[in-house]
């Protein structure tokens, strides 16, 4: 490589050097920020791995364990290096004792012992072990400050009176308050039973931690244990393999956005190959001497591989630095979801893998530029002859390149082959159509006779030589579909959930009620009032074949042809008995909900959803099995919900008749509709006449949902910003590109008597349609994509916000508009007379 | 009274510490009709000073008048009007927007100035020149020749009481340039305006009213001829 050579071709055209460089930076910036954060994020997690399991081995399950769990459990117990606690985590309402007052709250009951690793920090300072004791509560801060109580006071937990010892302020195996509904309320196991909280059909998560002091050994007792439990309803997990809600969430969470920086990779890469060919063909004239003089292609081409990975490393060192910065900034844009002590670390393996996508990535995306680069012949000395863009196999070959490294990228993130074929080519499928589309938009344009001249110049501008019209559009048009495509749904979301939700709708739901129970509640609410018991069951069998459990998420219809084949479906269902269909429901097979003649079994009721998993038709045998109990039943009819009725009666799967599952554990649940501001002061009561019964405020429970959406799509949206960015970077490529053009342009309006005024218009309104056609598109394919996901997928209404629609447009236009004549103002300031006698020169 | 008059001026260009005196005091009167040829080497600063004239650039000392205007102080959008009226230009390097066809290069002046009639008159320049059947076609697909025609077409479609012409012919072939000035001396006279052109072939200078030779920036000595009017066509340039 000749280096004066190189350097004289860096130090030329500074300008659109910074944007080369600059789009390299971007390409990489939120994938090093992102794969930084993970590596940060994880490390925490696995750091503490044990803490956040607060065990060894876990055992988990929503049933109470059967007796075989228990008895290996006490024989670990009585073993030497071997400790278990139990927990039981479940929801209640508390109260205070000489009020009305009352709250929900997530009740944990545990074992001494617990936690084995990590600490449950207190206020006090004290260590928790010391400080539960039976007849004594631990509670989160936010108890006292929404219950006016303090340390000391006592509060009604079930039928115990119970006085709180102590504030929680962190326990080790929930690091983030992301999910939780009320705050947390710990209680010693002694109580448990005293409370009468437990009974049954309650909801209840079953936990048992063992902690194994000889780390080789852990293996071995989770193999135990896994061989004694019942794997339907039971989950046994170590330290090792257990991956908890906070690290899955964060583990799709960031690769979600790192999908969204592959996407913006993606378009800064448009943006690498668009300012590249600009430079390129800048100095097109300078190649064609060097060729006339003898240089040979390859010659050529090694320079400007050269300057191009040159200014490359240049463009990965400042993705890299702005990358780390960016990372540093996390904390306030995660702060909703973040772990506590969690070390920013500056990953090596992030930065090298940084710069290998640097070189990789200026590598691909220069690929075509710079061979186009044999196309400049030395005749271009003569005429002023443009270079040949490239077609056929290289073009194809540069495009496949690009989408089999997107494709390497996004299985990185995915780890799943027909994920990332989805991916892959909806992102290219993306930039295809709307470059196809582009294309239509500018042909149209172009044909149309325009009687006024500053619009009909503006359009000629479009297709200056060199303008990178189609580019801009493309990536404005992507990026900004993206993000209004986000917004769309989020917006229909939140209104399909929040805002829509009708005022007559129950409002309030409540869980546990006991049998016994029913009764007295319904003089509370009223006569109306329905009881929906809920029984959980296994499939076991389906005319006599075996149901196995659909670990990979795998339907029956993935079962093939033979009719022996081992059925795969999801085991467990909840289920209910009623005799009579519910108005929103109607039947679309059989003659009645069931049959008048009795079958020998029991009669079941199958929604007609359940025929997407398996094709279940009338007469059809189905063996349940409810808490070890088979029972088997026949299919009976068939029954579709109404998608117009309005109500939100729960759609079951499976409905029995009231014989048939009267007896079977259950649960028991209603809802009802309390007017606004009525709700605490039920609760108050209800608690006090049944502190089993568990009251869910579903305008509260769907504000809490509301409110994790929108910090989740705030984060999305900081990151497809940065695809943006790749779009504005164009502009001001193509501005650059065409600069001659321009200033030619505009000295000539000048000499023929134009005002600045009327330059500056047609400036202005070529970036006015270059902003419309973005907008437009984007609007176009978000409104088509959000109406196919939210009407089509989510079957919800839609509604398609052209308020914010407009201001979408109106966006984009002021920002293309802005930017290209923020990059053209040297354009303006040029004096005929100077550009006139340049070219005299020349 | 003259249509154009530079009254003393100079000009003098700063390349780093150098002062270089391109124009030096120079006085000159043009009337209303006639053909003003600047002539003079290469260097001399005859462009520079048809741009002085012309209000493309700005004197550094000394005043010029345009229908006697004083257009030396004027800002760009103070001499638009004047550019696009009362002035015409063409240009050695033809000068045409790429990206408009011959007939927008030619009508774009008179529809700057809101003339309905823009198209009607760039179809009678076009058909004058000869070049109709290239009204559609873009610059790059023109030759030299026909650049140089549809040039003077633009120039002339708002009737300018005054064309500057800056070496017309000096990217043409001989057979070209013939044609060119015939034609530029023709519609001078069809038109009756008042032709500048500059030139440093002494052939084409004896074809104006008046020559005007620059060396070194000054005037050295001015030649009157015959009036143009009479003058024959060009056979050969």
């Amino acid at each position: 490589m000749h280096r004066r050579f190189a350097y004289r071709q860096i130090t030329s055209s500074p300008k659109q050097t910074i944007v080369f460089v600059a789009c390299v930076a971007l390409s990489l910036v939120t994938l090093v920020s992102i794969g930084g954060f993970g590596e940060s994020i994880n490390n925490a997690l696995l750091r503490d791995a044990r803490k956040f399991l607060s065990g060894d081995v876990v055992v988990e399950s929503g049933f109470p364990f059967d007796d075989s769990l228990i008895n290996e459990l006490d024989e670990l117990r009585a073993e030497n290096g071997v400790n278990v606690a139990r927990t039981y985590e479940f929801l209640t309402i508390v109260r205070v004792v000489d009020g009305e007052d009352s709250l929900l709250t997530e009740i944990k009951a545990v074992e001494p012992g617990y936690p084995f690793y990590g600490e449950v920090g207190l206020q006090s300072g004290q260590q928790f072990s010391q400080v539960l004791k039976s007849g004594e509560i631990l509670v989160a801060q936010s108890l006292l400050d929404r219950m006016g109580l303090q340390v000391g006071d006592s509060l009604r937990v079930g039928d115990l009176t119970m006085t709180i010892a102590d504030v929680v302020v962190s326990e080790p195996d929930q690091p983030v308050d992301l999910f939780n509904i009320g705050p947390r309320i710990f209680i010693a196991t002694s109580d448990l039973e005293g409370t009468g909280l437990i009974r049954l059909g309650s909801r209840v998560s079953y936990r048992a931690l063992v902690q194994v002091l000889d780390d080789s050994q852990v293996d071995a007792v989770a193999a135990r244990l896994t061989a004694s439990a019942d794997p339907r309803q039971v989950r046994v997990d170590t330290f090792r393999t257990n991956q908890f809600m906070v690290q899955r969430f964060f583990e799709d969470f960031l690769n979600f956005l790192g999908l969204i920086g592959i996407f913006t990779l993606l378009l800064a890469g448009i943006g690498i190959q668009s300012s590249l060919s600009s430079f390129i063909r800048e100095r097109e004239a300078t190649i064609a001497i060097l060729r006339t003089y003898g240089a040979t292609s390859r010659f050529i081409m090694i320079q400007y591989f050269g300057v191009a990975h040159i200014l490359g490393l240049a463009g990965t060192a400042l993705g890299l630095i702005l990358g780390v910065i960016l990372q540093w900034s996390f904390p306030i844009i995660f702060a909703p979801f973040l772990p506590p002590q969690v070390e920013f670390i500056l990953s090596v393996r992030a930065i090298f893998e940084g710069v290998l996508l640097g070189f990789l990535v200026v590598t691909i995306f220069t690929f075509l530029p710079i061979y186009q680069l044999q196309g400049v012949k030395p005749r271009f000395i003569f005429r002023k002859e443009a270079s040949e863009a490239a077609t056929g196999w290289v073009f194809i070959f540069a495009q496949a390149l690009i989408l089999l490294f997107l494709s390497v990228m996004t299985f990185r993130y995915l780890h799943n082959t027909l994920r990332t074929a989805y991916f892959a080519v909806g992102v290219v499928g993306l930039v295809l159509i709307i470059t196809f589309l582009t294309r239509a938009i500018l042909y149209l344009l172009k044909r149309r006779k325009i009687a006024s001249l500053d619009v009909r110049q503006a359009l000629r501008g479009l297709f200056r030589p060199r303008n990178a019209t189609t580019w801009i559009i493309v990536t404005l048009a992507a990026s900004l579909s993206v993000l209004f495509t986000i917004y769309l749904i989020e917006r229909n979301l939140d209104a399909s959930f929040v805002r829509a939700y009708p005022e007559d709708a129950p409002n309030v739901l409540l869980l546990d009620i006991q049998p016994d129970q029913r009764e007295g509640i319904r003089s509370m609410l009223g006569e109306d009032t329905e009881f929906i018991p809920l029984v959980q069951a296994h499939i076991q069998q389906i005319n006599g074949v075996e149901v196995i459990r659909s670990a990979d998420g795998s339907q029956d219809r993935n079962r093939g042809p033979n009719p022996n084949a081992p059925i795969r479906i999801d085991d467990l269902f909840p289920i209910t008995y009623r005799d009579k269909l519910d108005p929103s429901e109607r039947l679309v097979g059989g003659t009645g909900m069931y049959s008048t003649e009795e079958l020998g079994v029991a009669q079941v009721s199958i929604s007609e959803a359940l025929l997407e998993v398996h094709p279940f038709s009338i007469g059809d045998r189905i063996r349940f099995e409810i808490q070890g109990v088979p029972l088997d039943a026949q299919v009976t009819s068939i029954r579709a919900f109404k998608m117009d009725e309005e109500g939100f009666a729960p759609a079951f799967n499976f409905v029995l008749r009231e014989v048939d599952l009267i007896n079977a554990p259950q649960t028991i649940v209603t809802t009802a509709n309390l007017p606004e501001g009525e709700v605490p002061g039920f609760q108050n009561r209800l608690v006090a006449a049944y502190p089993n019964v568990t009251v869910i405020d579903i305008g509260a429970a769907i504000d809490l949902l509301a409110d994790l959406v929108r910090d989740i799509t705030v984060v999305i949206r900081f990151f497809t910003v940065f695809s943006i960015i790749a779009g504005v970077l164009i502009i001001i490529s193509s501005v650059l590109a065409t600069r001659f053009a321009r200033i030619q342009e505009s000295v000539y309006y000048k000499v023929l008597g134009a005002r600045r005024r009327f330059v500056l218009r047609v400036f202005a309104l070529e970036n006015v349609f270059i902003g419309l056609v973005s907008a437009f598109l984007a609007l176009f394919l978000s409104q088509l994509a959000s109406w196919i996901l939210v009407s089509q997928v989510f079957e919800l209404s839609y509604t398609a916000y052209w308020g914010s629609s407009i201001l979408l447009m109106l966006f984009c236009v002021g920002l293309v508009t802005a930017v290209g004549l923020l990059a053209s103002v040297s354009i303006l300031k040029k004096k005929p007379i100077t550009f006139l006698r340049e070219q005299s020169v020349e | 009274m003259p249509i154009l008059e530079a009254q003393h001026i100079t000009k003098t260009y700063k390349i780093g510490e150098r002062k270089i005196d391109v124009l030096k005091n120079i006085s000159l009167k043009i009337e209303a009709g006639e053909v003003v040829a600047i002539v003079g080497s290469s260097g001399s600063g005859k462009s520079t000073l048809i741009s002085m004239l012309s209000g493309l650039d700005q004197p550094t000392r000394g005043r010029i008048f345009v229908e006697s205007q004083d257009i030396t102080d004027k800002t760009e959008d103070e001499l638009a009007p004047l550019r696009n009226r009362t002035i015409g230009f063409v240009f050695q390097s033809f000068h045409l927007v790429p990206s408009l066809t011959a007939m927008e290069n030619i009508t774009f002046p008179a529809e700057l100035n809101g003339d309905p009639q823009a198209y009607a008159k760039a179809e009678a320049l076009l058909r004058r020149v000869g070049i109709w059947e290239r009204a559609d076609n873009f610059p790059h697909q023109l030759s030299g020749g026909e650049k140089q025609r549809v040039a003077i077409c633009r120039a002339l479609i708002n009737q300018p009481s005054i064309i500057f012409a800056d070496e017309p012919t000096g990217n043409l072939d001989s057979a070209n340039s013939t044609e060119i000035l015939n034609l530029l001396f023709e519609l001078h006279r069809e038109k009756e305006s008042t032709l500048v052109l500059v030139t440093h072939n002494m052939e084409i200078a004896r074809m104006a009213d008046r020559v005007v030779p620059l060396q070194d920036g000054e005037i050295v000595g001015e030649q009157v001829f015959q009036p143009v009017k009479d003058a024959p066509t060009f056979a050969s340039v």
